[in-house]
């Protein structure tokens, strides 16, 4: 796999969401960047925003505000999310979304009027790429120990059965990010590590960036996650979170740069 | 657009996955839409045999002058020239217009006879057409007088009479005892100069009228004879009919013949009134079915009018129905759709999803309620069977009309759908995807 001086998947600089309603809300992300093929783990009490910031990233939430927030999920695939939400909305960087994104959530990120093949399939369908994947898809459902269930509804299967064809859909179309919100929660411990392993797995070979939201920190760190701890503060305005963390090249940049 | 069509699978992969759901709505529109198919099949097909019974009345078309008058034969002609006259052909004075028709009997029969009133026809006679009675010609033959021997029970030459067609009414016939083909005498009197004389012509039956067409003693004859006995009843005479047969007198004078009536028909229904107020305008009064081709069309308008009513108050409760079931639709898929959006399905796509299936509500719905309809339609058409003829059906819907239904529905229904369908493009994902 080539390495070319490539931009960061991810590249934010002052960004800020504030959620309204009873408990004020904001979230605030000084500087975030994640390079192609970095695993990284989101950490932080309950309650800090981790959702939020995931939903920040995957594009389909608008920020309030921010200085820059470049999404460079491939070479020539460059977007500066904030012009494009300020231009067309949601459906603007829906395209993006849809080729380059695999989004794995908690729970029920599942279609109930779909099988679970006809799940793991939609993008790809949707991507006109359903051929060339087929193999890809029939070795990943055997990996995670679905490929007997492939038929079934997702009414049909356990919880965890669900999660894990969850994971297989999120990947099936060959994302270059993968944004997974706490996908072991619902796992035993054994499909949890083989989860863990098989992100870290894709991030190494692939060079996917992942982007992972959990609660078990152990098992994330002793996989080869990155941990990147989110704080919150409580002001008279409310609740505060702030997420940082810079690509260790891009910090390097920054020295060269305060250097010179 | 790739995914459009798939988002048009998705819908229907919903839409069958909530079976139960789903006939519910169809079973919906199909009770509203039922009734009124019903209501507007039964309206179309008493109206249209009603109508068609009209049309092909000749009767229904005609329009005869009330009081005699004065008619030009070149007037007459100019007349079946104008627009929306089909056939006109003069009348003869209506005092002179009757014949003394009688069976030439073989050897032990008695002879019958009976007096018929004439009438004048001509080709394109529209009653005669109508009751497929070929058109009766006079056939004229050169005869030589000094060849008139007396001949038959009668002391008349039946050799040296002319002969003429003529369609009898069904009544006369049976008076007759006569059929299609049979021979008769026809006698005209007259008292003129003190002495009473008989013209006489032999007459081959063409056809018979049916009770329908006429009810009278009555004999359709070619024109030509018809000028003949009027002219004969003034006391002149007819040298081509033959003077040994009674048709001798003075010499018709020169000049356009003048009429006093006419049989005219109009070339529609909708002419009928036209011509009253042309035939109004110009002094002749007319007696015209008008009134009751009027009272049929205020039938039909009069029931237009309220099966509109009922059909706006159908489509009003069918509407929001549908706005609020798709509503509460939406609100059930929230996650769904936030689910698609989230994997990069454009708003556009997305609002295609409860439009789908709505399309396909209008379309089940649609065509289980005409097959409800059909069933009833035979069950109403049966029994009303004994009031109709042939093809006519009480209760009838052309395939124009389903096809009409169907997208009445389908677009209240798309309509009713289109602002829930806008609300579910604004759903955010983060919010709905999440169990909170």
């Amino acid at each position: 796999m080539d390495k070319p001086v490539d931009l960061p998947v991810f590249d934010l600089l002052k960004v800020v969401k504030t959620r309204p309603g009873a408990e004020r809300y904001r979230l605030e992300i000084p500087a975030f960047a994640v390079r192609r093929g970095e695993a990284i783990a989101l950490v932080g009490p309950s309650g800090c925003g981790k959702s939020t910031a995931l939903d920040l990233l995957s594009c389909a939430l608008r920020p309030d505000q921010g200085e820059r927030f470049v999404f460079a999920p491939a070479k020539d695939e460059l977007r500066d999310v904030l012009a494009c939400w300020e231009n067309g909305g949601v459906n603007a960087l829906a395209p993006v979304r849809m080729r380059y994104l695999g989004y794995v959530l908690q729970t029920g990120g599942l279609l109930p009027f779909l099988t679970a093949r006809d799940n793991i399939l939609l993008a790809c369908k949707a991507l006109g790429i359903v051929h060339e994947r087929v193999e890809a898809v029939t070795e990943m459902a055997r990996t995670l120990g679905i490929a007997s269930l492939l038929g079934k509804y997702p009414a049909q299967l356990s919880v965890g059965e669900r999660q894990r064809v969850a994971i297989a859909r999120a990947l099936a179309h060959r994302p270059t990010v993968v944004l997974a919100d706490e996908p072991t929660a619902a796992l035993d411990p054994a499909h949890s590590a083989l989860v863990m392993e098989l992100f870290l797995q894709i991030a190494r070979s692939e060079g996917v960036a992942v982007v992972m939201v959990s609660h078990d920190q152990e098992m994330a760190r002793a996989t080869g996650f990155k941990l990147v701890s989110m704080q919150i503060r409580s002001t008279d305005e409310g609740v505060v979170a702030t997420l940082r963390h810079q690509a260790s090249a891009a910090r390097l940049q920054d020295r060269i740069q305060e250097a010179s | 657009m790739a995914g459009c069509f798939q988002m048009l699978q998705l819908a229907c992969a919903d839409y069958r996955h909530e079976k139960l759901l789903s006939l519910c709505s169809v079973l919906g529109l199909a009770a509203v839409l039922t009734p009124l198919l019903i209501l507007y099949g039964v309206k179309f097909g008493v109206v249209e045999t009603m109508t068609e019974r009209m049309k092909n009345d000749p009767r229904m078309l005609e329009v005869s002058p009330v009081a005699s008058g004065r008619f030009e034969a070149g007037a007459l002609q100019a007349l079946a020239k104008e627009k929306g006259v089909a056939f006109v052909l003069p009348r003869t004075r209506s005092i002179s217009a009757t014949m003394k028709l009688a069976t030439i009997p073989k050897a032990s029969e008695r002879r019958k006879s009976c007096i018929v009133s004439l009438e004048p026809t001509a080709a394109g006679d529209p009653l005669l057409a109508r009751f497929g009675c070929d058109v009766p010609a006079l056939h004229l033959e050169k005869r030589d007088p000094a060849e008139a021997k007396p001949q038959g029970g009668l002391g008349v030459n039946l050799a040296s009479l002319q002969l003429s067609g003529a369609v009898l009414t069904q009544e006369a016939a049976e008076k007759l005892g006569c059929a299609k083909g049979d021979m008769l005498v026809g006698s005209f009197e007259r008292a003129f100069e003190g002495k009473i004389s008989t013209a006489r012509v032999k007459i081959r039956v063409t056809g018979i009228l049916p009770l329908a067409a006429q009810q009278k003693d009555g004999a359709y004859i070619p024109l030509a004879l018809l000028e003949a006995s009027e002219d004969f009843r003034d006391g002149r005479g007819v040298p081509a009919l033959g003077e040994e047969n009674g048709w001798s007198g003075e010499p018709v004078p020169e000049g356009e013949r003048v009429y006093p009536g006419f049989r005219l028909y109009a070339a529609s229904l909708d002419d009928v009134p036209a011509l009253r107020e042309r035939f109004a305008k110009r002094n002749v009064a007319t007696y015209t079915h008008a009134e009751e081709i009027a009272q049929i069309k205020a039938l039909e308008r009069g029931l237009n009018v309220i099966f509109s009513l009922v059909c706006a108050a159908a489509g009003l409760g069918f509407f929001f129905s549908t706005a609020s079931s798709v509503f509460a639709g939406i609100k059930r898929k929230e996650r769904t759709l936030g689910l698609l959006q989230l994997a990069g399905f454009s708003t556009g796509a997305i609002m295609l999803f409860p439009l789908v299936q709505v399309v396909l509500t209008a379309l089940f719905g649609t065509g289980l309620a005409s097959l409800v309809y059909l069933a009833i339609a035979h069950v109403i058409n049966s029994l009303f069977q004994g009031s109709l003829q042939g093809l006519e059906q009480v209760c009838r819907l052309l395939p124009v009309h389903y096809a009409l239904a169907l997208g009445a529905a389908a677009g209240l229904s798309l309509l009713a759908a289109l602002g829930p369908a806008w609300r579910s493009t604004k759903i955010e994902p983060s919010e709905v995807i999440r169990d909170v």
